[in-house]
């Protein structure tokens, strides 16, 4: 009986996963095909609706450049946030689409498993998204390359900012720090870097609470209940997404942004938590993002975020630079490798990839750790200050701390 | 009897004395009176705390009603109880679901990963999906483990120790608390562990610890009371998994598993606390309104005290002869209509005294006058007219002399008997309008040799149609005897005397300003009076004479001097009306 309906529920699954977006070249023209695993729906949704424009503004950009860039297939998947469903997507993506990229998904602990998967079905898989450290870390994974900044780095950059700004003297009372992250691998990883770094950079701090509500938990004010009662200087909080907004809107009816400064360092400043919060965004949270559309303001930047303004009638969040990103990262592969280069080839390729993005300030351009597989960005760490340019966002990022991958610290 | 000898510099007449006005101070509303001052603040003390008494009273009954509604608690704990249970028994279907499909020894080995097809594979991601799953535990049949899903769960695994059973199942757990990751707790099914049971194996989930404790939420009320779980290990955590010291008194406990309890705690901080903080201000604020109306008291009895001493210490000034000294001044309506009372009391009494005294003294005067004319005269002038009869049928000129000296003695003593008749009994004045500067002039040019002589320069001003109305001889008398004194006082330093006649409203002014070496205050405070005089050879008549010829002339007289820098007489007698 249990096995029938198990049958019964991957047969729907499968009918769901049949609902697939095709963009880019032809089944028939196309050299390469990519798989992109992204939420559609519910609400991570929003990822996977922009990370679909990135990837169309992506092949806008391919083809205004002179060099030859192989004709690419993308294909994208619903994900639903569910580990089991990714996993299994990306052996169908193989298996019945031949797909040799998977390119994609938000949710950390899904991230590993589709890695898992890909390492067995030896097809390179370009994380966006997802920011857990765990991936490039240790021994160096042959087939995952991640195009966009990783916890280790935003933790890397907000020890130093939180140095500089929250400095205390050896002899002062220690920096009174709360946490509160998801309760799955980035929330673990964002905060064991987070301590790593700041212990590296000296800090003297005390960890007065650890909190670990679940990803997608509807009622924090237990949590909030908690870190008001503790009454510390700075709350750490490593939450994203919806669950961010819903946390800062449940906050603002307690006194925590009176009493501590609340940080995120790593996806707080992500345009989707600005505009959904509008009005209800408080000043002066400390905050910063893969992408920000305020940031830097060059034409680059400016192109990308208009661009998608006017495809879609709304500002990017940083999903879709992640997606773009991925997209520019493959097609660079392959045309330094070529469509039919061997494994090696193409990973050669992806190591020394250099990549000008949007979120690239002037004189800078994003390139591949080989010895990790992971992308060396410069990271922005702001301010929330009044901005109505990017409405319905009331609040925009300002006050910025600049820190290029050598981590020398650059105060705009 | 003590006298202030205090600068007199202006001495009026006992009429202008008498009709000095004092400020009236009305009466006031009775908001301005102190008694109604001291009452308005003093209800305004007592009620500010009452309100405030009455309003946390008020809360404090509100608290007291919501822990009434507390007996909504026990229907409330035994939901709480069954959605405890009704959880770990839903995990251990889906376990025994689970266990189905696993039904391979081979299995529940430390390979036991590697061999499990693809089909088993989706069915464990399946489950870790859940959020309450963080992976899925495999044990060998003597209960330890052998691998996990995910493989990076098993290091988590370490420390787990108590062992709690129930309905057939085992929670392990949970792991030691750690600021790196969140608690997990295993449940597994102890059956497939027993020999009878025929497996190799059992299957486990390490569970989300947090998922346990934020069953307890619906609870927690975070106000009135705290709602703790006390776990496997003995330890009570909040419901966001934080451990909590176990230092107060559960007042309520309530069993969940074997070993595992649900503690509601009557938190003294949250419960006791807020009624005892309210009590805490309760009695500050009584505190405060004693201290309050005790210090208001004491600072108004002792305001009252310091005017009323104040009040006294004038009168009994008074009441010892003081009459130079005004009373302190005072505040307060009534404490001031009380000072002018008797600084009137005081002003009147010094009028009344002076007046008596001047009185008396011109009385006495009289009677001695009268008394020296009648008995001294007549003798004298019998022993003149025989010394001048004597004196010229006297041929030794010594002895001429001699009766010549005793002539002119004879003078002197009429002159100080003309005097004190002067004084006592002065001429009627005939007054006539007068022609000031004519006067002054007059009066110059008589005096003007003995000026010279001294080198002191007379100097007049004087407008040419001023005109007065005195008697004649009278002012003449005076200005002269002035002008003298005048002189005398400029033996030692000064080379100007300033005679100035100028119209001051309804009176004329004729002054005598000298710049000589003038007098201190205390000589200043008595020159006036008769009899007084700092010269060796004078009477002491003289300013007392000046003094009462003008007034006899309806006018007045000032003396102001300074030490060292001369004096200045001013003399006051009605303007002569152009009609006149």
């Amino acid at each position: 009986m249990i096995v029938r309906l198990i049958g019964i529920f991957l047969l729907l699954l499968n009918t769901v996963e049949a609902e697939e977006l095709a963009l880019g070249a032809s089944k028939a023209d196309a050299q390469a095909t990519v798989g992109c695993l992204f939420p559609m729906g519910g609400r991570g949704g929003i990822y996977g609706q922009d990370s679909v424009t990135g990837i169309k503004l992506a092949f806008e950009h391919l083809k205004k450049q002179p060099l030859p860039y192989p004709p690419i297939r993308v294909l994208v998947s619903d994900s639903s946030s569910k580990a089991s469903k990714a996993a299994r997507q990306v052996r169908n993506f193989v298996r019945k689409d031949g797909v040799r990229f998977i390119c994609g998904v938000v949710n950390s602990a899904i991230a590993l498993q589709v890695a898992e998967v890909a390492e067995e079905e030896k097809v390179f898989f370009i994380g966006t998204d997802h920011a857990s450290s765990k991936l490039t870390r240790g021994k160096v994974r042959d087939y995952y390359f991640r195009v966009s900044n990783n916890a280790e780095q935003s933790m890397q950059a907000a020890a130093i900012y939180i140095k500089k700004k929250f400095a205390r003297g050896p002899r002062a009372q220690p920096l009174k720090l709360a946490y509160i992250g998801p309760d799955y691998d980035y929330g673990y990883q964002a905060w064991k870097d987070l301590r790593a770094r700041l212990d590296a950079e000296g800090v003297n701090y005390q960890v007065e609470t650890v909190l670990w509500p679940k990803l997608y938990e509807p009622d924090y004010s237990a949590y909030l209940r908690a870190l008001v009662d503790k009454k510390v200087d700075l709350v750490v909080n490593a939450l994203w997404g919806g669950d961010l907004v819903a946390f800062i809107q449940q906050a603002n009816q307690t006194t925590l942004f009176e009493h501590a400064r609340f940080a995120n360092f790593d996806t707080g400043g992500n345009y989707e938590v600005l505009s959904a919060l509008g009005e209800d965004m408080p000043e002066g949270l400390i905050l910063s993002s893969r992408h920000h559309n305020n940031w830097p303001q060059t034409d680059y930047n400016t192109w990308f975020v208009e661009r998608f303004h006017a495809l879609t009638g709304r500002y990017p969040s940083y999903a879709a630079e992640g997606a773009y990103a991925g997209i520019l990262a493959i097609s660079e592969a392959l045309r330094v490798a070529g469509p039919e280069a061997s494994d090696q080839a193409l990973r050669d390729a992806l190591s020394s990839l250099h990549l000008k993005l949007p979120e690239d300030p002037e004189g800078f351009i994003s390139f591949m750790n080989p010895l990790n597989h992971q992308l060396q960005q410069v990271i922005a760490i702001g301010e929330t200050v009044p901005d109505q340019r990017f409405l319905p966002a009331r609040m925009m990022l300002g006050n910025w701390m600049i820190y290029h991958p050598q981590l020398s610290n650059q105060p705009e | 009897m003590s006298h202030d000898h205090s600068v007199v510099r202006h001495i009026r007449s006992q009429e202008s004395d008498t009709a000095v006005d004092v400020d009236v101070v009305p009466y006031g509303t009775s908001k301005n009176r102190l008694a109604s001052k001291y009452l308005w603040l003093s209800l305004l003390v007592a009620l500010i705390p009452l309100i405030g008494f009455a309003s946390l009273y008020d809360s404090y009954f509100s608290q007291l009603v919501t822990r009434l509604t507390e007996e909504q608690l026990a229907t409330r704990v035994a939901a709480t109880q069954n959605e405890f249970r009704v959880f770990i028994r839903e995990r251990k279907f889906e376990l025994l679901a689970l266990a189905d499909q696993f039904d391979n020894p081979n299995l529940f080995v430390p390979s036991g990963r590697q061999k499990i097809s693809s089909e088993l594979e989706s069915l464990l991601r399946l489950q870790v999906d859940a959020r309450s799953v963080y992976g899925v535990v495999f044990f060998d049949e003597k209960g330890e483990v052998v691998w996990t899903f995910p493989e990076e769960r098993q290091a988590a695994l370490t420390g787990l120790e108590s062992i709690s059973e129930f309905e057939g199942t085992e929670l392990i757990g949970p792991s030691p608390f750690s600021i790196e990751q969140p608690s997990g707790v295993v449940l597994r099914i102890a059956e497939h562990l027993a020999p009878r049971s025929g497996r190799k194996g059992s299957i486990g989930f390490f569970l989300r610890f947090n998922s346990l404790t934020e069953i307890l939420q619906g609870l927690d009320q975070g106000t009135a009371f705290r709602v703790l779980l006390q776990a496997g290990d003995g330890q009570a955590y909040d419901v966001v998994g934080q451990p909590v010291t176990m230092t107060k008194v559960a007042t309520q406990r309530f069993s969940l598993l074997p070993g595992w309890s649900l503690l509601v705690m009557q938190d003294r901080e949250l419960v006791m606390s807020p009624v005892e903080r309210m009590r805490y201000w309760l009695i500050i604020l009584m505190i405060f309104t004693v201290a309050g109306l005790f210090w208001l008291h004491m600072s108004i009895s002792r305001r009252l005290n310091r005017q009323v001493e104040s009040l006294i210490d004038s009168v009994e000034k008074v009441a010892l002869g003081n009459l130079e000294t005004p009373v302190a001044n005072v505040q307060g309506v009534e404490m001031l209509r009380l000072r002018q009372a008797i600084e009137r009391m005081r002003r009147q009494l010094k009028t009344f005294i002076r007046s008596t005294l001047a009185i008396e003294r011109q009385a006495t005067l009289g009677q001695l006058a009268a008394g020296l004319a009648h008995d001294i005269r007549n003798p004298l002038t019998t022993i003149r007219t025989t010394v001048a009869a004597l004196a010229r049928r006297e041929t030794n000129p010594e002895n001429k002399e001699m009766m010549g000296l005793v002539e002119e003695e004879i003078d002197r003593v009429n002159d100080v008997l003309e005097n004190l008749l002067n004084f006592a009994r002065p001429r009627d004045p005939l007054a006539s309008k007068i022609d000031a500067k004519e006067l002054l002039n007059g009066i110059v040019a008589l005096v003007g040799a003995s000026a010279r002589n001294q080198s002191i320069e007379l100097r007049v001003t004087c407008a040419s149609s001023l005109a007065f109305w005195a008697d004649e001889g009278h002012v003449r008398q005076v200005l002269m005897n002035l002008l003298l004194n005048a002189l005398e006082a400029m033996s030692v330093q000064g080379r100007l005397i300033q005679l100035d006649a100028c119209q001051k409203g309804d009176e004329v002014a004729l002054s005598v300003c000298d710049d000589g070496q003038g007098m201190p205050e205390d000589i200043l405070a008595h020159i006036m009076e008769p009899f007084y005089t700092t010269k060796s050879a004078g009477t002491g008549l003289g300013l007392a004479i000046c003094n009462t010829l003008i007034k006899s002339n309806g006018g007045r007289m000032s003396i102001d001097s300074i030490k060292g820098k001369g004096t200045t007489v001013t003399v006051f007698l009605p303007v002569a009306k152009a009609q006149e």
